[in-house]
């Protein structure tokens, strides 16, 4: 178990003919703890697949430092290979070597161990021990290409942690499974790494995946870390309006920030709030990045944390924002009703609890805590490197 | 990347470490072996055509190149273009070139047609019948016609003869220009086929498909749409067989050289072995450049034609659905008799004069009173004179060998272009295919040049010797391996080998435990291949040859050179035996043995 310290990493792949190189990673710091499970999250294309390859030795960085525990793996002009860092990894296809039984495939990892190769008996037995944490005892002398994909999933893990690695990383391990075997695989994963107590690296595109994993995020774009956090710190303050909508469903709402305002009851002294000009009235929210009086912001509002009231009986508590409106559409969910409610012209989305009785068409009161909404100055991030990429984002980003 | 950067996995991590601006771009893996092995392809190629080239502007008294007092001089090529003997060869050539281009391309377009287009009976079975000859080493092809062509006995002739005013001898000639060229174009009819069916089928869906959706007339069609579709697909095949034809040697040296007939590569040959006095190496030297050079520059134009087009994925890795034209009445049967009488006369003729030439004692009609002429004696020569038994161990060697030795540079070839992806990842990839534009030929007189400097100088004893015969062959096969063992890694995803790298494999171990047993059917099929090629080989094993490195090939040409038609029909048939048997079974393991990648 050891810690992971990036510092300003930065990988340019060279161009293939004439102009300027592509750079996949810019300047990323970042500590990982160690023990510590860890999930870069981005959409395609956001460098967090290149930053893992560059921590695992699979591509050389092109700028900056990466260490693991004592030792420094690779800064501009040092390199220890792959082979040397001991890293295991899960790959996203899993890449299990088909010519060989579960067995072999583990085995293989034991008999090239950094940490001293085991061979014979000792071997088998750490082979069956590791697949018994992945509960593929039974599979040991199965050929690997008859096994389902949920369990080559776990030959895979079994491989990558036999040799007890330092650290482990997983690229998007869970992306090619069905969702139920997905939701049973995040904790089966969460289990055995905690067991291990194996310091994880973990790429995903999924939000859910993410705030259901981590311990902390990353949430990067365009090869740049955009915020690092606990998955709640993540969710409920992102650092910016990209970052708020990349990790959940979001209502924004325009607006101009006035002046600031006091904490209501129930708040952190240490939060600053403002009072924002709004197309329904002055409102209250929690200052995020960029929202100094006189800018303009959105407020970002998570859907779940607006109250549905149909009967008239808004509880508005002291620095409660309240707002009404007409339900435009209601979509059965299962557990909750997805309503599209419009205010003054302007649609929020809300959830009711699936028992109440929401029609299209009755006026509805919405309200919502200060500290549940959030105004995130309305501009182009600093760091975003322009229109173009702007744009890209905009396609890139899931739902 | 840069050849300073190779690292193992055994060196001691301190080493590793470079501060040197070359290994902060490098990557981190470990390199070695591979490179040993692309620089062995370099220099494979290259040294035999460095000694050529330099050799070709040097003259010394012994005629000999680096000989005693050797200096330089414009000689030899002033020699080529002014000596008036050679005049014919060329023009023999442009002839020989063009008109079996144009037999070999016209036939297999039509068949690929009737095949790919129609609804004509027994297709697949034609198909298989027309290609199989692919296996059929041509000089043993050229001297099956050289017995069907026979001006007197000749059984073609004789058919003919019975027309009446038709006499012997003739009406054709077995030795002339017209003869060599149209088996020169039989020859290049299945291999043209396997790459023109693919693009007629594909363009004949879209043909199709844009007659549905616009209505356009037929020859609006047929100028709008089919031909600049199928335009890139066969301009590459009509290239690709443009340095075959260019490069031919067999069919023009079996029929032609005897009888006078000669063209490039056989003038090259005879420049060498006179039928009388000195090899004259100066003449021979400046031909061999001319040739290359004209063979090289189509190929070079091929290789980045056809390195856009992988792309051409168009037009031959999309199906559409097939919508085969119903022949009716006379143009169905016309179809299936020009296709018989191809299939019968090309196809099977051949083979059945082999066979029957090997077990008569002399020229003999087939006849019923022939039949009790009957004899073995030639294959039982075959199996017990001592000196066969050498040549079919040599060959055997230089098969096995060569194939072993190509397959493995091949693999680390394809390694180095896929997983290095560098520069000189694909420079190596170029020298590799760049491989099939040398002409036999000219390969074998620079490796005659290495072999006689390399001697004179350091007394290895290359001349006419096996290693030197394996080298070239080697060099000859190296362009079509490296493509299939680049085709065969190219199946297997990068994650699987990136994954061993992660277990701690170092980069010979990923290499042995991963990478070549998942690839194992392409090396396997590149082994065969390469094996059979070996085997049947005259160009380069009649160059080099020497008593000491005889092979069935040789043995071959010169049985029938002597008018021993017998024992050369009888060793043909085994050598085309043993090629097809090679070819079916590389067939078998691609088809196979695909192993389903996790």
């Amino acid at each position: 178990m050891k810690d992971v310290v990036l510092a300003g990493v930065e990988k340019t792949y060279s161009a293939t003919s004439g102009g300027s190189g592509v750079p996949a990673v810019r300047g990323v710091d970042l500590t990982i703890a160690a023990g510590e499970f860890f999930v870069l999250l981005g959409a395609s294309g956001s460098g967090k697949t290149t930053l893992l390859r560059c921590i695992a030795g699979l591509e050389a960085i092109t700028g900056g430092e990466i260490r693991i525990g004592a030792m420094t793996v690779a800064s501009g002009n040092r390199v220890v290979p792959a082979v040397r860092r001991n890293i295991g990894m899960v790959f996203q296809d899993y890449a299990i070597w088909p010519h060989m039984t579960v067995g072999e495939n583990v085995e293989f990892a034991l008999r090239h161990a950094r940490s001293g190769s085991l061979r014979g008996d000792a071997a088998k037995k750490r082979v069956l021990e590791v697949l018994e944490v992945v509960g593929l005892e039974e599979f040991v002398d199965r050929g690997s290409t008859y096994l389902s994909g949920g369990q080559q999933q776990r030959v895979a893990l079994a491989r990558a942690v036999v040799a007890k690695p330092d650290v482990l990383l997983l690229d998007e391990p869970l992306s090619n499974l069905d969702a139920r075997l997905r939701a049973n695989m995040r904790k089966e994963l969460r289990r055995i790494t905690s067991e291990l107590g194996v310091t994880s690296i973990y790429v995903t595109h999924d939000q859910i995946e993410a705030l259901v994993m981590a311990d902390r995020i990353a949430v990067m774009r365009h090869g740049e870390v955009l915020q690092v956090g606990t998955p709640e710190e993540i969710y409920r303050t992102p650092a910016d309006l990209f970052v708020g909508e990349f990790v959940g469903e979001a209502n924004l709402v325009p607006g101009r920030v006035l002046s600031d305002a006091s904490s209501p009851p129930e708040c952190d002294e240490d939060q600053r709030f403002v009072a924002v000009e709004t197309p329904y009235g002055t409102m209250t929210a929690l200052a995020g990045t960029g929202a100094t009086p006189g800018e303009r912001v959105r407020l970002l509002i998570r859907p779940e944390s607006l109250h549905v009231c149909h009967d008239g009986s808004a509880p508005l508590a002291p620095g409660w924002n309240a707002v009404t409106g007409l339900v435009r559409g209601a979509d059965f969910a299962g557990a909750h009703t997805e309503l599209t409610v419009d205010v003054d012209g302007v649609e929020l989305r809300a959830q009711a609890h699936s028992f109440d009785a929401v029609s299209v068409g009755s006026p509805v009161t919405l309200t919502v805590g200060a500290q549940w909404v959030i105004a995130l100055g309305d501009h182009p991030t600093a760091t975003s490197p322009g229109p173009a990429a702007e744009e890209k984002s905009l396609v890139e980003r899931p739902q | 990347m840069v050849l300073s950067g190779p690292r193992t996995g055994t060196v001691p991590r301190q080493r590793q470490l470079k501060p040197s601006p070359e290994a902060r771009r490098a990557r981190s893996r470990s390199v070695s072996g591979a490179w040993i092995a692309g620089i062995i392809t370099v220099i494979l190629v290259c040294v035999p055509l460095i000694v050529l080239l330099w050799s070709s502007f040097s003259v010394s008294k012994t005629g000999l190149p680096f000989g005693a007092g050797s200096h330089f001089s414009l000689s030899n090529y002033k020699r080529v273009f002014t000596d008036g003997k050679l005049v014919r060869p060329i023009v023999n050539t442009v002839v020989f070139v063009v008109g079996s281009l144009a037999v070999g391309l016209l036939i297999s377009i039509g068949i690929a047609t009737l095949i790919e287009r129609t609804s004509l009976p027994l297709r697949n079975v034609v198909f298989a019948l027309v290609v199989a000859p692919v296996a059929m080493p041509q000089v043993v092809a050229g001297i099956a016609w050289g017995l069907l062509l026979d001006p007197r006995i000749g059984l073609i002739n004789q058919m003919l003869q019975v027309i009446p005013g038709v006499h012997s001898p003739g009406p054709l000639n077995a030795g002339s220009l017209a003869s060599i060229t149209v088996v020169e174009g039989f020859m290049l009819v299945p291999f043209s086929l396997l790459l023109v069916a693919p693009v007629v089928r594909s363009t004949s869906g879209a043909l199709e498909e844009a007659a549905v959706v616009t209505g356009a007339g037929r020859r609006a069609r047929m100028t709008k749409i089919v031909l600049p579709l199928m335009a890139p697909g066969l301009l590459a095949v009509l290239v690709y067989q443009f340095v075959t034809a260019a490069q031919a040697f067999d069919i023009p040296a079996v029929l032609g050289l005897e009888k006078g007939t000669k063209v490039f590569s056989t003038a090259i040959y005879s420049a060498l072995n006179p039928a009388v006095g000195v090899p004259d190496y100066g003449l021979a030297n400046g031909m061999s450049v001319l040739l290359l050079v004209f063979a090289l520059i189509p190929m070079y134009w091929y290789y980045r034609m056809v390195g856009r087009s992988e792309r051409f994925a168009v037009i031959t890795g999309k199906s559409y659905r097939r919508r085969p034209v119903a022949l009716r009445g006379a143009a169905k049967w016309a179809a299936f008799v020009a296709l018989a009488g191809y299939v019968f006369f090309v196809v099977i003729l051949p083979l059945f004069i082999l066979l029957w030439m090997s077990v008569q004692p002399f020229y003999a009609t087939p006849s019923i009173s022939a039949l009790s002429r009957i004899e073995f004696d030639a294959y039982h020569r075959v199996f017990t004179v001592s000196s066969f038994i050498s040549t079919v161990r040599n060959t055997l060697i230089l098969g096995a060998l060569a194939a072993t030795f190509v397959c493995v540079i091949a693999t680390m070839n394809s390694w180095l272009l896929l997983r290095r992806r560098g520069f000189f990842g694909r420079l190596i990839d170029v020298f590799a295919f760049i491989t099939h534009g040398i002409p036999g030929v000219v390969l074998g007189v620079s490796l005659l040049f290495v072999s006689l400097t390399t001697d004179s100088h350091f007394h290895l004893g290359l001349y006419g010797s096996m290693p030197l015969l394996v080298i070239g062959m080697v060099i000859v096969c190296l362009g079509l391996t490296t493509r299939i063992t680049t085709a065969g890694m190219g199946q297997i995803h990068r994650n699987l080998e990136d994954a061993a790298e992660m277990c701690g494999a170092g980069w010979l171990s990923r290499l042995r435990s991963i990478t070549v047993p998942l690839m194992s059917p392409a090396i396997a099929n590149a082994w065969v291949l390469t094996f059979a090629y070996a085997l049947s080989n005259l160009t380069l094993t009649v160059v080099l040859a020497s008593s000491k490195n005889r092979v069935v090939a040789v043995e071959l040409y010169t049985r029938w050179n002597f008018g021993d038609v017998q024992t050369a029909a009888a060793l043909g048939l085994l050598l085309t035996v043993v090629s097809v048997g090679a070819t079916v079974a590389a067939r078998r393991f691609t088809s196979h043995k695909e192993i389903r990648h996790g």
